[in-house]
C-alpha cells in the first residue's frame, strides 16, 4: 500500500522529477512513483493544478513536443530559477531532517 | 502562465490515454484499462470541466474569454438559464410596458402643440351640481363664445358618430367638429389637407379625413386616396387628407362622461350642426378651447363665464364656464387606476429582480467548490469576478432583450384592442429609460447574489478555499445569509402585497358585476327605435309606440315588454325637482323617466312597495318613486297613495316603490329616480327604448322583432339591438381589464417568488447534503431532516408574508377609491390570500425538499 505523500513536499519532487529531464505530466508522475520506489502516491488531481503553479512561478517551463508513442504531449522542464529553488529547497529539507534526526535521535537511540 | 483549457484538456487527456497503455501493458484488456485509467483520473477530469472555466491568459484575451466561458457555462445549465431569463423577461417586460404607458400617459404632456393652452370647456349648473358636476356645451354656447371670446386663439365643437360605409360591414367611426379643430391640435396631416374654414354648417360639403389606422386597415393604405370618393350612408363623400399616425384623437368618455365618443375613430369630418336649429338648453356638445399666450386659466374662464351670462335668459338655467385643462381632462380618469397598475408591475418587477438575485446566489454559491478548484488551478481571482459578471450580464442582457419584446408584443396588443379608457394609447412609446432602469436593477440585483460568496471565496487563500470547500459542512457566510434572507424576505412580501391589491380588486370586480343594480339581465334584451320623422305631434308618437309595444308584446318569446325613455346606465337625463305636495319638503334633485306599463316586469326591477303602472292607469297622474327618493321625502310614512310634484308640473299620485337602479357609472351610488307614466310625456323626444324580457327557447325572436318594426314604418338596424348584458359589460370594461391585468401580475409574482424560494430550497439540500446524510445515518427520519431544513429556509419567508400583510392594509387603505362593496381591511380577502400565498409558498419548499432528498443516506455521506 502505497503512502499518501507528504504535505508540502509535492513542490520539491516535481522540481526534482523534473530535473532529471524533460518530463511530461504523466512521466513526472511515473518519475515520482520511482524515485521512492513505488512507496509515494500523488493523487492525480493534485498533480497538475501543482505544475502549473509552478510554472506560473516560473520555475518550470512547459513546451509542445512529441512522445515516445508519438503522440502531442506537453513536457515539462526545469527553468535556472527552477535550478536555484530546487537546491534551496532540497537544503532547506536535508536541514529538517538532520533537525528532526537529531531531535528524535536520542529516543530511537 | 496558465495553460488555455483546451491545453489542459489536452494534457490530461494524454494522461488518461498513457496511464491506460500502461495498465494495458499490465494485462488488462484495452476497455478495462481505459475504464480504469478514467476512473482513476475521473476527479481530475472533472476538474478539467471546471478548468475551462478557469482560463486565464493575457489581459487582452480575458474579456472575451470570459464571455465564451460564460457562454458555455450557462449552456450547460439550460434550466437555470430557462428560469433566469424569463423571470427576468416577465418583470422587466411588464415594468417597461407600463412604466413607459404611465409615462406616456399622465407625465408627457398632451402632443398638441402649446397643448398647456388647449382647455375643454364645461358649463356648470350649479342647482345640479350635487347630482352632476358640469355638463357639456349647448350649441348656442359655442356659437358665442366662439364669436365673441377676446382671450381665445380658437374654439372648436366636438361630436362623435357612426355612418355606415359601403363595402364595409363595420361601421365608420367618426368625429365631427369645425375647422378650428385643427388649428387647436396644430396637426400637420399625412397627406392631402384639413377642413378649411368654410367648411362647415348644415351646407358643408362631405368630405372627410382618414386616421392613419383607418387609412391603413379600411382602404387599405392606399397611397392615391386622397381625392378618392367613398359613399357614407349613401352620400358621396370625399377624402381630403389622411391624418398622421402618433395622433391621438379624444375617444369614449376622455371629454367628460356625458359625452360618449366611439372607442376609436376611423374618420373626421365636418360639423353639419345648425346651430339656429338646436335647443338653447341642449346640453351636448363638447368644446376645446385654445387661450392667446399668456392668457391664464381664471383670466379665460372670467371671459367664457361673461359671456355665458349674456344666454341666461336663453337657456333659462344658471349657468357658469368651466375650463379643465386639456392634460387633466383626458388623463384625471385614469390617473388612479394607471397608478395602481404602475405600482403592481413595479412589485412584480421587484419580486423578479428579488428572484434573480436569488437564483444567482443560489448558482453561485453551489459552484464555490468549482471557483476554488478553479483558484487553485492558478485562474486569477479577476478572471473568476470577470467570468462570474460575465454571466450575469449575458443573463441580464438576455432577459432585457426579451422583456423589451414582450413589452413591444403586449403595446401592439393594447393598441389592437384600444381600450376606450386608455387615454393616449397612440402616442405611447416604450421609453429606453424606463427600460434601462428596470434592466439596471435587475442587474443590480444579478450581481449582488453572484459577488457576493465569490467575495469570500477571494478573501481566502485558494488552496486554503479548496480545503474549506471539500471539506465544509453546510456552512454559511454571515453575509451570503443575510442576502439570501433579505431576498426570499422580499420576495414574500412584495408577492403578498401584489396578491391582496389583486385580491381587493378582484373581489371588487366581482362584486360590480354580480351585485344587484335594479335589473335583470339574463334573457332581457334592448331595442332603440328612432321615431319616423313623419310622426311630429306627441298624440301620434304615443299612439304609434304603443301599438308597437302591443305587437311586441303578442310576439312568440317575448314574456314581457316595456318601453323607457333611458336605458339603466345609459347615463342620466331629465334631471328636475321634485316636491311633496302635502307638507313643505321639496327641492330634491332627480332624474326623472318617462315608462311603460309593464316595463319593471320586463327589466327585472324589483317593487319594494305597491305596484308597476298598469293599463288601468292610464290618463290618470300617478307615479313610481325609488326607494331612497321614498327615505327622503317620506322619512316616516308610507309614500304610498301620496302626491308629489314636478317643478313646474301638475301633482301625481304616488302608486309604488322601485328598487334602486343605477343610471350612469355602474359602481356608483344609484341617482333618485321618479317614474312617470308614458302617457303623461309631453316630449317630442325621437328616440324610444323597449325592454324585451325573452323566453329561452325562442328561435327567431330577434328576426320577428325586426320585421314588427319594419311593419310599422320604423328602422331598427341591428346595431340598435342589444342585450341588456351588454350595457353591464361595457360598464364593468375597465374594471375587468384592471382586475384581470392585476390578478394576472399577482398569479405570475407568486410563481415567480415561489420558482425562487425552490431554488434557494434545493441549495440549501445540496449544500447540506454530507449533513443530512450523517443525520439520516445516525436514524434520523428523512421527514425529521426535511423538517429542519424547510424551517431553516422558510423562516425569512414567513417574516416576508407578515410584512407583506402589515404592507397590504395600507395599500387597502390607498386603495379605498378604486374598491366597491368590500372594505380595504375585510379580514376574509386579506386572510384568504395571506393563506394562499402562504400554502402556495410551502408547497413549492416541499416539492423542492423531497425532489432534493431523493437521496439515500450512504449516498449522501459519499457527497463529501
Amino acid at each position: 500500500m502505497s503512502q499518501p505523500i507528504m504535505q508540502g513536499t509535492l513542490d520539491l519532487l516535481i522540481l526534482k522529477a523534473v530535473s532529471l529531464g524533460e518530463q511530461h505530466g504523466y512521466g513526472v508522475l511515473l518519475r515520482i512513483e520511482q524515485l521512492s520506489g513505488g512507496e509515494w502516491a500523488i493523487e492525480q488531481g493534485a498533480l497538475y493544478p501543482a505544475l502549473y503553479r509552478l510554472e506560473t512561478k516560473g520555475w518550470i517551463k512547459s513546451d509542445w513536443g512529441t512522445s515516445d508513442n508519438n503522440r502531442r504531449a506537453k513536457f515539462y522542464s526545469l527553468t535556472t530559477a527552477g535550478r536555484k529553488q530546487l537546491r534551496l529547497e532540497a537544503e532547506n529539507w536535508r536541514r529538517t531532517v538532520a533537525l528532526m534526526d537529531l531531535a528524535l535521535g536520542s529516543e530511537t537511540a | 502562465m496558465i495553460p488555455s483549457p483546451d491545453e489542459i484538456e489536452e494534457e490530461l487527456r494524454y494522461h488518461v490515454e498513457a496511464r491506460a497503455a500502461d495498465l494495458a501493458r499490465r494485462g488488462r484488456t484495452p476497455q478495462q484499462a481505459r475504464r480504469e485509467a478514467q476512473v482513476e483520473f475521473g476527479s481530475v477530469v472533472r476538474y478539467v470541466e471546471e478548468g475551462r472555466e478557469a482560463k486565464g491568459g493575457q489581459q487582452s484575451r480575458r474579456m472575451t474569454a470570459g464571455f465564451a466561458t460564460a457562454w458555455r457555462s450557462l449552456c450547460r445549465s439550460p434550466l437555470f438559464v430557462f428560469v433566469a431569463v424569463g423571470t427576468l423577461a416577465f418583470g422587466i417586460g411588464v415594468a417597461t410596458l407600463v412604466g413607459s404607458l404611465a409615462r406616456s400617459v399622465l407625465l408627457v404632456p398632451v402632443q398638441y402643440p402649446d397643448a398647456e393652452r388647449i382647455y375643454n370647456a364645461r358649463l356648470v349648473a350649479p342647482a345640479f351640481a350635487s347630482i352632476q358636476a358640469d355638463l357639456p356645451v349647448s350649441a348656442l354656447h359655442f356659437a358665442t363664445w366662439r364669436q365673441k371670446c377676446t382671450v381665445c386663439e380658437a374654439v372648436t365643437l366636438i361630436d362623435g358618430g357612426a355612418y355606415r360605409l359601403a363595402g364595409d360591414s363595420d361601421r365608420i367611426r367618426t368625429l365631427e367638429v369645425t375647422p378650428e379643430f385643427f388649428r387647436i391640435i396644430g396637426t400637420k396631416v399625412q397627406a392631402g389637407r384639413v377642413l378649411r374654414s368654410g367648411e362647415v354648417g348644415p351646407m358643408a360639403p362631405r368630405v372627410a379625413m382618414l386616421t392613419h389606422a383607418a387609412w391603413r386597415t379600411r382602404l387599405d393604405a392606399d397611397p392615391h386616396v386622397v381625392g378618392r370618393s367613398v359613399t357614407l350612408d349613401e352620400e358621396p363623400t370625399e377624402i381630403i387628407g389622411v391624418l398622421p399616425e402618433r395622433l391621438s384623437l379624444p375617444r369614449g368618455e376622455q371629454l367628460g362622461e356625458l359625452m360618449q365618443f366611439p372607442p376609436a375613430i376611423d374618420m373626421v369630418l365636418p360639423s353639419r350642426l345648425d346651430v339656429a336649429q338646436t335647443r338653447p338648453a341642449g346640453f351636448q356638445w363638447s368644446v376645446l378651447v385654445k387661450v392667446r399666450p399668456g392668457v391664464t386659466q381664471a383670466r379665460a374662464e372670467e371671459e367664457l363665464h361673461a359671456l355665458t351670462g349674456q344666454l341666461a335668459a336663453a337657456t333659462r338655467v344658471d349657468l357658469r364656464a368651466r375650463l379643465v385643462p386639456l392634460q387633466q381632462q383626458l388623463t384625471g380618469g385614469v390617473q388612479q387606476p394607471l397608478q395602481w397598475l404602475t405600482i403592481a408591475a413595479a412589485l412584480l418587477w421587484l419580486i423578479a429582480c428579488a428572484n434573480f438575485g436569488t437564483l444567482q446566489l443560489a448558482r453561485t454559491a453551489a459552484r464555490r467548490k468549482a471557483l476554488a478548484i478553479h483558484a487553485t488551478l492558478g485562474a486569477s481571482r479577476r478572471d473568476l469576478l470577470w467570468q462570474t459578471l460575465s454571466e450575469n450580464f449575458l443573463l441580464v442582457a438576455a432577459g432585457g432583450l426579451a422583456g423589451l419584446g414582450l413589452a413591444a408584443v403586449g403595446l401592439w396588443q393594447l393598441r389592437l384592442y384600444a381600450p376606450a379608457f386608455v387615454p393616449r394609447l397612440e402616442e405611447v412609446v416604450l421609453h429606453p429609460g424606463v427600460w434601462a432602469m428596470a434592466l439596471g436593477v435587475a442587474a443590480v440585483a444579478g450581481m449582488a447574489g453572484t459577488v457576493a460568496p465569490w467575495w469570500r471565496m477571494a478573501r481566502l487563500e485558494a488552496s486554503q478555499a479548496l480545503q474549506l470547500e471539500s471539506r465544509r459542512v453546510g456552512l454559511e457566510d454571515a453575509g451570503e445569509r443575510r442576502l439570501r434572507q433579505t431576498l426570499l424576505f422580499g420576495a414574500a412580501a412584495f408577492s403578498l402585497a401584489l396578491a391582496s391589491v389583486a385580491a381587493l380588486l378582484g373581489v371588487s370586480f366581482a362584486q360590480v358585476l354580480y351585485s344587484d343594480h335594479g335589473f335583470a339581465r339574463e334573457q332581457i334584451s334592448t331595442l332603440q327605435i328612432s321615431t319616423p320623422a313623419a310622426v311630429t305631434s306627441g298624440e301620434a308618437r304615443r299612439d304609434l309606440h304603443g301599438q308597437l309595444l302591443a305587437t311586441l308584446r303578442s310576439l312568440p318569446g317575448v314574456m314581457a315588454a316595456g318601453s323607457t325613455n333611458r336605458l339603466p346606465l345609459q347615463g342620466e337625463t331629465y334631471v328636475g325637482s321634485v316636491g311633496r305636495v302635502s307638507g313643505q319638503k321639496s327641492g330634491l334633485v332627480s332624474n326623472w323617466r318617462m315608462v311603460s306599463p309593464g316595463y319593471f316586469a320586463a327589466a327585472g326591477t324589483q317593487l319594494r312597495a305597491g305596484r308597476e303602472f298598469a293599463e288601468s292607469d292610464r290618463g290618470q297622474r300617478v307615479a313610481v318613486i325609488s326607494e331612497r327618493v321614498a327615505r327622503e321625502m317620506f322619512p316616516n310614512a308610507s309614500p304610498l297613495g301620496q302626491m308629489i310634484f314636478q317643478q313646474g308640473g301638475a301633482a301625481a299620485r304616488i302608486v309604488g316603490v322601485a328598487a334602486e337602479v343605477k343610471a350612469k357609472r355602474i359602481d356608483a351610488r344609484a341617482p333618485l329616480l321618479v317614474y312617470l307614466p308614458d302617457w303623461l310625456n309631453t316630449a317630442t323626444t325621437p328616440k324610444a327604448y323597449y325592454v324585451l324580457k325573452l323566453a329561452g327557447d325562442a328561435p327567431n325572436v330577434i328576426a320577428n322583432i325586426q320585421e314588427v318594426v319594419a311593419g310599422l314604418g320604423m328602422e331598427l338596424p341591428a346595431d340598435r339591438i342589444a342585450p341588456m348584458q351588454r350595457f353591464v359589460e361595457q360598464a364593468t370594461e375597465a374594471r375587468r381589464w384592471q382586475s384581470f391585468t392585476l390578478i394576472g401580475f399577482a398569479v405570475a409574482g407568486v410563481f415567480i417568488a415561489c420558482l425562487g424560494l425552490a431554488g434557494v430550497v434545493t441549495l440549501q439540500v445540496n449544500r447540506r447534503t454530507a449533513e443530512v446524510g450523517m443525520k439520516l445515518a445516525l436514524g434520523a427520519t428523512r421527514r425529521q431532516a426535511a423538517r429542519a431544513l424547510l424551517v431553516e429556509s422558510l423562516r425569512p419567508v414567513w417574516l416576508g408574508l407578515l410584512a407583506g400583510a402589515a404592507v397590504s392594509l395600507i395599500l387597502g387603505t390607498l386603495l379605498q377609491p378604486q374598491l366597491y362593496n368590500v372594505s380595504p381591511h375585510d379580514p376574509f380577502v386579506l386572510l384568504g390570500t395571506t393563506v394562499v400565498v402562504g400554502l402556495e409558498v410551502l408547497a413549492a419548499a416541499y416539492l423542492a425538499v423531497f425532489r432534493a432528498m431523493r437521496l439515500d443516506p450512504a449516498q449522501a455521506l459519499r457527497a463529501e
